[in-house]
């Protein structure tokens, strides 16, 4: 069976046509030599049954008058029958009456029991009765030979392996032929099937043509690769349209990168831009204020030494303007520290340390005491106050400046100054500071405008005066610990103000 | 004369001599009576034949028998195409009217024409044992070949008779070599 499984469907349909007709042919000629020996032995014996029916009739008188030359020479006729070996004649002692033989080395046996049939290699031997007025009065007894029998059998089959070599072309012929209806669509099927994998196209379509299980199986076939199409096509698309996605997006986002980019190369370029100019500012204020200082000096000195040397010289309206000058004068030198001073919070760097801000704020009350004293202000602190991180000079004067405020624009008869620590203005926001008092308070609309430099909202002699340069300080200094100020008051109740250093 | 034992055996006759007194009788004889017998096997006889359907066939003994009780005992009970057998002897110049097969004794030899003159030969078969019987118009007769019994038939007295012989007879029907020709 092994070598039969690697025979291609072609060969197998072939193979099956022609041994399936061949078997077909020898068993039908198998059952037609049976029938016939069979027909031919029947046939013979109804012959030789008729042949003896009218020997024995006619040998009756023979054996009555016992006249056996009559019988023999009736016997001999039979010679006409090729088929007849032997006959005999026997009396009604069963003894030979009469005999014929087709070949002298013949000799009819011993009488037969009447009425038999005996069927040998030899041939068919029948006996009859012979009957003269319904009794017997003798028995026939003939040999039929198979010979006809034998040269037909030899003639058949000689003409059935003439015809089973015919058969066996013809049904190779037609098996050729045939198998192609059946083969042909499973081989298409095949080749289409190895098409499709090798080149996973599964545009490929079997060809159909017949109605048959095949048929159907190339429709299945079809159908499965229009689905596997089908899919595929829809991978593709969801592929392609996912990579054009992918592609959009990502242009989208090298796009909004770009345009972040320039917008950080704008915004560091307007940074370089504003911290240039914010540092010529600082250098021209610092040369500006350094530079006023030395002719205010002077002014300031001549001044003094004219209103000591050539007081006497002067009426009183000259003295008193000589005052004036003095006292402008002085006052400008003290504009111009704080210029310098506020351009110098711009220059040179912090020094951060961990600051114990409780310890600083009694430093920065310790040399406000006698203000302190003297306005009798109640200072408080509710809280023990946390250590932070910043320049401790620099926080010192944030605290020290945002204290004189508060000492400064009170109108109560019990002002009081609260400073502790608040929650932090955003989730992130590091400690948080404020001092509080029970003052004046700011307008709504001054809010903004408090922090400018020399930005006083009070007449030069009123709360004891000021440059107006202190909360310009404060928050040059809080942006420089990237911190953050900023104001609440209610006027005529009192202001608080917030700073908030990074955490 | 084995062979006419055979036949005497074939025939049944052995149980009949053996039974027989008249053991004496020629075997000859006995083997004529049996195909006697069978002659009425093989003639048959118009109907207008028979008086009646039950009459019987009979067989008549002209001059001296020569079969004595062998015929009788050989067609007792016998039948031939359903017709019971019968033996009846006649004198000289006794009544042949009834006579079916008429056996003529050799006694009569020398009377056989006249003999015949007084018979239908067209319905009554004819036997004789010589051949003289035939020549004087006789339709069969007996006579001796060898030692076998044979039987001559003369054939025109056959052709014209009413009944009718078989062919199977005629076939065994002989022509004697020494006979004179009919």
């Amino acid at each position: 069976m092994g070598r039969l499984d690697e025979l291609s469907i072609r060969r197998k349909l072939i193979a099956v046509i022609a041994l399936g007709s061949v078997i077909v042919l020898l068993l039908a000629n198998a059952a037609l030599f049976v029938w016939d020996s069979l027909a031919y032995r029947r046939d013979l014996q109804e012959r030789l049954e008729s042949v003896a029916e009218i020997a024995g009739r006619n040998s009756t008188a023979a054996i009555q008058f016992n006249d056996p030359a009559t019988a023999t020479e009736l016997l001999a006729s039979l010679e006409t029958q090729p088929d007849v070996r032997w006959a005999a004649i026997y009396d009604g002692d069963d003894a030979l009456f009469a005999g014929y033989a087709s070949n002298p080395a013949l000799e009819p046996p011993p009488a037969p029991p009447a009425s038999s049939v005996a069927t040998s290699r030899e041939g068919v031997a029948i006996a009859r009765p012979i009957l003269l007025d319904g009794r017997r009065v003798g028995t026939i007894a003939v040999l039929g030979g198979l010979d006809g029998l034998y040269a037909r059998m030899f003639r058949r089959a000689l003409t059935i392996g003439l015809v089973l070599i015919a058969a066996l072309l013809t049904a190779l012929l037609l098996a050729q032929r045939l198998q192609r209806v059946i083969s042909e669509p499973i081989l298409r099927l095949a080749r289409v099937a190895r098409a499709v994998s090798a080149e996973r196209n599964y545009s490929l379509r079997a060809p159909a043509g017949t109605r048959d299980e095949v048929g159907q199986l190339v429709g299945s076939f079809n159908d499965m690769l229009a689905q596997i199409q089908r899919r595929d096509a829809a991978l593709l698309a969801a592929k392609e349209t996912l990579e054009e996605r992918v592609e959009e997006r990502t242009a989208q986002l090298q796009q909004e990168l770009g345009e972040r980019h320039r917008a950080e190369q704008e915004l560091a370029r307007r940074n370089e831009e504003l911290e240039q100019t914010n540092r010529e500012l600082d250098d021209f204020a610092y040369i500006a204020s350094h530079d006023l200082k030395e002719p205010l000096r002077g002014i300031h000195n001549y001044s003094q030494f004219l209103l000591e040397d050539y007081a006497d010289r002067l009426d009183e309206e000259g003295r008193v303007k000589l005052r004036t000058l003095i006292r402008l004068s002085r006052r400008m030198e003290t504009l111009i520290d704080s210029l310098l001073h506020y351009s110098r919070l711009g220059r040179g760097d912090l020094t951060f340390t961990n600051v114990d801000v409780n310890e600083l704020l009694a430093e920065v009350l310790d040399l406000h005491a006698m203000t302190l004293r003297e306005k009798r202000i109640d200072v408080r602190v509710p809280a023990r106050l946390p250590v932070v991180r910043a320049d401790r000079d620099r926080l010192g004067e944030v605290l020290a400046n945002l204290i004189t405020n508060a000492v400064k624009y009170n109108d109560k008869q019990e002002p009081w100054i609260e400073i502790g620590t608040a929650e932090p203005a955003t989730s992130n926001g590091g400690p948080t500071f404020y001092v509080r008092d029970n003052g004046i308070g700011i307008q709504d609309r001054h809010l903004d405008t408090v922090f400018r430099i020399f930005k006083r909202l009070h007449s030069r002699d009123e709360f004891g005066g000021g440059t107006g340069a202190g909360l310009t300080i404060v928050r040059k200094i809080i942006d420089r610990h990237q911190g953050r100020v900023w104001i609440e008051s209610r006027p005529g109740e009192g202001t608080t103000v917030f700073f908030s250093l990074p955490a | 004369m084995r062979r006419a034992l055979c036949l005497a055996a074939a025939l049944g006759l052995l149980l009949a001599v053996g039974r027989s007194p008249a053991r004496a009788q020629s075997l000859e004889d006995e083997i004529k009576a049996a195909f006697l017998y069978n002659f009425a096997k093989f003639v048959e006889w118009p109907p207008d034949a028979f008086a009646s359907p039950d009459e019987p066939l009979t067989f008549c003994m002209l001059g001296r028998d020569p079969f004595g009780r062998v015929l009788d005992d050989l067609l007792a009970g016998e039948h031939v195409r359903h017709r019971r057998l019968a033996v009846r002897r006649v004198e000289r110049n006794g009544r042949l009217d009834g006579c079916h097969i008429l056996f003529v004794s050799p006694t009569e030899q020398g009377r056989f024409a006249t003999l015949l003159r007084g018979i239908d030969t067209q319905r009554v078969l004819t036997v004789s044992d010589s051949l003289d019987f035939l020549a004087a118009g006789g339709h069969v007769s007996f006579f001796v070949e060898g030692s076998r019994v044979r039987f001559a038939v003369n054939q025109e007295a056959c052709e014209r008779a009413e009944f009718r012989m078989s062919s199977k007879l005629m076939q065994v029907a002989r022509r004697p070599a020494s006979a004179p020709r009919q």
